[in-house]
């Protein structure tokens, strides 16, 4: 059961760090640290599955892994970026409910512990645009006009 | 928060009240039972994290304070996201804290067709007063009103929309999710609880509770986790449920009750839209939204969600690659949801052997499927009219909408249920209450239904879905279902309260068993003489006894809950009885199957009960022994006195020669006066089916008399024997002594077959001629094989009794007649004739 957590987890981990949005900019040693910060927050979650729902996803992540193979030549995880992306494209559009949603959860997870990393969350603030047109900020918090 | 550490927590445990689960209905029940003066012990399956220290919307809170992440499904057609807390103060810990009262029209409909009783708004009404003076229930400072919450009021206004201002459950107002605002059961009845005497133990989970005729007799419960991990069972009197909706029937169907329990889960399933506007609102920052469109209530609700970055991601990733762009624009977004009153239908079913496996299933109806389009299209011509420039709807494969027209057009193109991203923060109606047999789990109490002891008392009680955020609701009706069980149980026992009303004089252990029966009853009819008239009597009595016989017996008596494995309720036992006298009773002669019961009950157990009494002032304590510890008499004509060397029979023997022991130490200790008196076999009104076997055997002949039938057997009727544990409590000479208590004289095995046997042919039971006849080698045979049983830890009873049936056992009762003018009254014959006659009284069969 070790070997095949260890492999569950590095096949979301690929997953994760291939899903980790370009927005905002991070410098790379900041982006290196949230990467792994938001992978582990993305396994803990799938570890923390209900039990009946973490075998079967863990099956699904082999398949994802290994499915890769029959277009490429090579499971997932030994894919070049252009081509794991097309792979991880592939699946969110297919019209099996499954693989879609197999991969939506671990988007929706990256996405979460990504954009409410603090890392993330200050750049964010650094970055904000003002609007189009140049509107007001009417609030800059709650409570203060 | 001051819990009860989980390494402290013994392998059994005893409790007057035990309530599972911390949550809303949780702690209501604990804090209402604790202040009235129950003892009170509160198991929660979640860590205790102090949640003034960390905001209920963190990424480091998904990860401690909500069951499986965040991520527990509601699986059917289109899967709903359920999120519910896993921690110390439940769902309340996680949820908006909004505020409901029950709607007038539920009142009707649950009267009508639940068929629930007493349940007006006449009586919830001060029950949600109170609630709300606990919980700071309020409205926000208009100036903390959110941004995103005022362009939402603007809007419903534009569209001449009734709407409603939500309170909630909240101090200092401010931002809801600032740690520590939110008036949470951590913050407000679970130290109420505590401070009033009750126990909690967090990381432990009710596995299984195992039950029998109705009544709960333990709780199974694994504590902690990874190699600290290990299993505990609770006794207790009275068990509440308050696990949540989803919880409270896994448990209760693991554990085989299952009539209407699970099956009418009911939920509000919403979807949302995200929403990006031409200022920024830093929603991010900003309080709850407190808004919420009442127009379509209650097919319909709308208002605002929680937001942060994280949470707009997830909804845009829906659709990624067509929303993901908005992220550059979150400071200009904010989060609305859309949700129904669920008209479906939904189950929870516990899968058998997987500890944590619940799958639950809804089924949204085709209603549900119409009200979440119409309620999305809706959502969306509120959101432009409020000055929205585009609207992000959780459809997965859906377009931006520019324009309220866009929104209007959900309603004429196909959108399948399963390209809708639901979600649900409330669960609710699993074990519905209320008098109709054929919906209802329980009474209209949360009494569950064919248990005397069980009780639900969380949001699975509440009959159908409210249309509207159920904590209000959950937490009335626990307080009233808790009042009501008060109400009904102060005729019953309350071992504090009690303790407090009157000091006891005299305490028995042992109290539903054979012997404590009779002395209870022989109290209770002052049959022990003028000194113990009138006197006031506490019994002990685990939670798996059957105390209706002593409520029968003796119903003056007031009776305590405890086991003498647990200090902790020794202590309670004793408590305000500086003075009084101690008769203990109790003891395992037969274990069920293995011989370590022995010590654990009649050593360890004595060992708690002796310090309970030297730490509570009892004065003296009269403890019961047996011959065993002396074992049989080394020649047919021999008899024990007080003087006769240890040599103990077996486990049972070890077991209470090593109890004499302990006594005789708290006897040097000099904190306690001990008397120890020696009964042999005794016989007598409420006995046992074990010893109406022994008359069975006797008519039908197949009482083996082994030998000759002349080896000797002193016996004790009951009545004989409470005549001297009477005087044995009052007498000053007795102090730091020992006694036999035996009737006048041992009597030969052939004599005392004869005797029943005649006593049996007098009221009518036609006898076996002769007894059957086996040589003394059978019985040492038996001897042998209950030796190597006992020497691996086993123990069968009838191989253990055999074993000594051609061994002599006699005692002199000549120092008790001596030293307490012990003078025992009835003989062999009335007292087999007296256990005959209430045998056939009480429906045992001969």
């Amino acid at each position: 059961m070790t070997w095949f957590r260890r492999q569950r987890d590095a096949i979301i981990t690929a997953i994760v760090v291939d899903l980790l949005p370009a927005h905002p900019a991070l410098d790379p040693a900041d982006r290196d640290a949230v990467a792994a910060d938001v992978v582990a927050f993305v396994v803990a979650q799938v570890r923390g599955l209900p039990e009946f729902l973490r075998l079967p996803y863990g099956a699904a992540s082999f398949a994802f892994d290994g499915l890769a193979i029959l277009r490429w030549g090579r499971p997932f995880r030994m894919l070049d970026v252009a081509r794991r992306q097309a792979y991880v494209a592939l699946w969110t559009g297919s019209a099996l409910g499954a693989t879609r949603n197999f991969i939506k959860l671990v988007r929706s997870c990256t996405l979460l512990a990504y954009y409410d990393h603090p890392t993330v969350r200050a750049r964010l603030e650094e970055s904000v645009t003002p609007a189009a047109g140049g509107a007001a900020v009417i609030r800059s918090r709650a409570g203060s006009a | 928060m001051s819990a009860l550490a989980t390494a402290s927590l013994p392998s059994e445990l005893t409790t007057e009240v035990l309530v599972i689960g911390s949550g809303a209905g949780g702690a209501a029940t604990a804090m209402a039972l604790a202040e009235e003066g129950y003892e009170v012990l509160v198991l929660e399956e979640g860590p205790d994290t102090d949640t003034t220290r960390i905001a209920s919307n963190s990424i480091a809170a998904i990860g401690k304070l909500y069951r499986n992440g965040g991520m527990t499904p509601m699986l059917g057609t289109q899967s709903i996201a359920f999120v519910e807390g896993r921690c110390v103060g439940g769902s309340t810990e996680i949820n908006s804290g909004f505020w409901h009262r029950v709607p007038p029209e539920a009142y009707d409909r649950w009267r009508t067709e639940a068929l629930l009783a007493d349940f007006t708004p006449e009586i919830m009404e001060p029950y949600f007063d109170r609630l709300e003076r606990d919980l700071s229930v309020s409205f926000m400072r208009p100036e903390d009103i959110p941004r995103s919450s005022e362009l939402f009021r603007a809007g419903i206004e534009r569209m001449g929309w009734q709407y409603v201002e939500v309170p909630r459950c909240q101090r200092d107002a401010g931002n809801q999710f600032a740690p520590g605002a939110k008036q949470s059961m951590q913050r407000t009845y679970i130290p109420r609880a505590l401070a009033a005497g009750a126990r909690l133990v967090a990381d432990a989970k009710a596995t299984a509770l195992t039950h029998e005729s109705g009544r709960v007799r333990s709780v199974e419960v694994v504590v902690g986790s990874g190699p600290a991990r290990r299993r505990c069972s609770i006794r207790a009197e009275k068990v509440f449920l308050a696990c949540g909706a989803i919880q409270t029937p896994a448990l209760l169907r693991r554990s085989g009750i299952t009539r209407n329990v699970g099956d009418s889960l009911q939920t509000h399933p919403m979807i949302k839209a995200a929403a990006l506007f031409d200022d920024e609102i830093e929603a991010h920052d900003a309080a709850l939204p407190v808004y919420q469109v009442k127009q379509f209530w209650p097919n319909i609700t709308m208002g605002g969600a929680v937001f942060t970055p994280g949470f707009l991601a997830m909804l845009l990733a829906e659709s990624w690659d067509a929303y993901g762009h908005a992220m550059r624009d979150w400071n200009r977004m904010a989060l609305y949801y859309a949700g129904t009153r669920g008209m479906g239908h939904g189950t929870v079913r516990a899968i058998r052997g997987v500890e944590d496996g619940v799958v639950i299933r809804y089924r949204l109806s085709q209603a549900d499927h119409h009200h979440l389009r119409l309620g999305l299209s809706r959502l969306t011509e509120v959101l432009f009219a409020a000055g929205a420039t585009a609207v992000y709807p959780a459809l997965s494969g859906a377009p931006i909408l520019r324009s309220a027209e866009q929104g209007r057009g959900l309603l004429t193109q196909p959108l399948p249920l399963t390209s809708m991203g639901l979600s649900t923060v409330h669960a609710f109606s699993s074990c519905p209450m209320g008098e109709n047999p054929d919906r209802c789990a329980t009474d209209s109490f949360g009494k569950v239904r064919g248990f005397r002891n069980l009780w639900i008392n969380d949001a699975s009680l509440i009959p159908d879905s409210p249309g509207l955020n159920p904590q209000g609701t959950t937490m009335a009706i626990a307080l009233r279902n808790a009042e009501r069980f008060m109400d009904g149980d102060r005729r019953a026992i309350s071992p504090a309260r009690r303790a407090s009303a009157a000091r006891p004089e005299l305490l028995v252990t042992g109290a539903p068993g054979w012997l404590g029966t009779r002395l209870v009853e022989m109290l209770e009819q002052g049959a022990l003489g003028p000194a113990f008239r009138g006197k006031t009597v506490r019994c002990l009595v685990r939670p798996s006894d059957d105390e209706s016989v002593i409520r029968r017996v003796a119903p003056g008596a007031d009776l305590a809950a405890g086991d003498l494995g647990d200090a902790r309720s020794l202590d309670a036992f004793c408590r305000g009885a500086e003075g009084a006298t101690l008769v203990h009773v109790a003891g395992l002669v037969h274990p069920a199957r293995f011989t370590r019961d022995f010590a654990r009950v009649n050593v360890e157990g004595t060992r708690n009960l002796l310090a309970a009494a030297e730490r509570t002032g009892v004065r003296r304590v009269v403890v019961v022994s047996s011959n065993s510890p002396v074992g049989c008499n080394p020649s047919p004509g021999h008899v024990f006195d007080e003087r006769s060397p240890y040599d103990p029979y077996m486990g049972y023997g070890r077991s209470k020669a090593a109890m004499e022991r302990l006594v005789h130490e708290a006897q040097e200790r000099g904190r306690i006066e001990t008397v120890i008196v020696r009964p042999p076999w005794f016989y007598g009104p409420h006995q046992p089916p074990r010893q109406t076997l022994f008359f069975t055997m006797i008519k039908n002949g197949r009482f083996p008399v082994l030998g000759d039938g002349t080896q000797r057997r002193s016996m004790a009727y009951v009545d004989n024997i409470c005549q001297g544990l009477a005087l044995a409590a009052e007498s000053p000479r007795a102090n730091g002594e020992t006694y036999w208590i035996a009737d006048e004289r041992p009597y030969s095995i052939d004599e005392i077959v004869t005797t029943v046997s005649e006593v049996l042919e007098s009221f009518g039971f036609r006898c076996a001629p002769a007894p059957l006849r086996l040589p003394a080698v059978v019985g040492e045979t038996a001897r042998v094989v209950d030796g190597l049983l006992q020497a691996v830890g086993l123990y069968h009873q009838k191989i253990h009794v055999l074993g000594e049936m051609h061994r002599s056992i006699a005692c002199s009762i000549a120092k008790a007649q001596a030293e307490l003018g012990y003078a025992p009254r009835v003989s062999l014959r009335a007292g087999m004739a007296a256990s005959v006659e209430w045998c056939l009284a009480n429906g045992q069969q001969i």
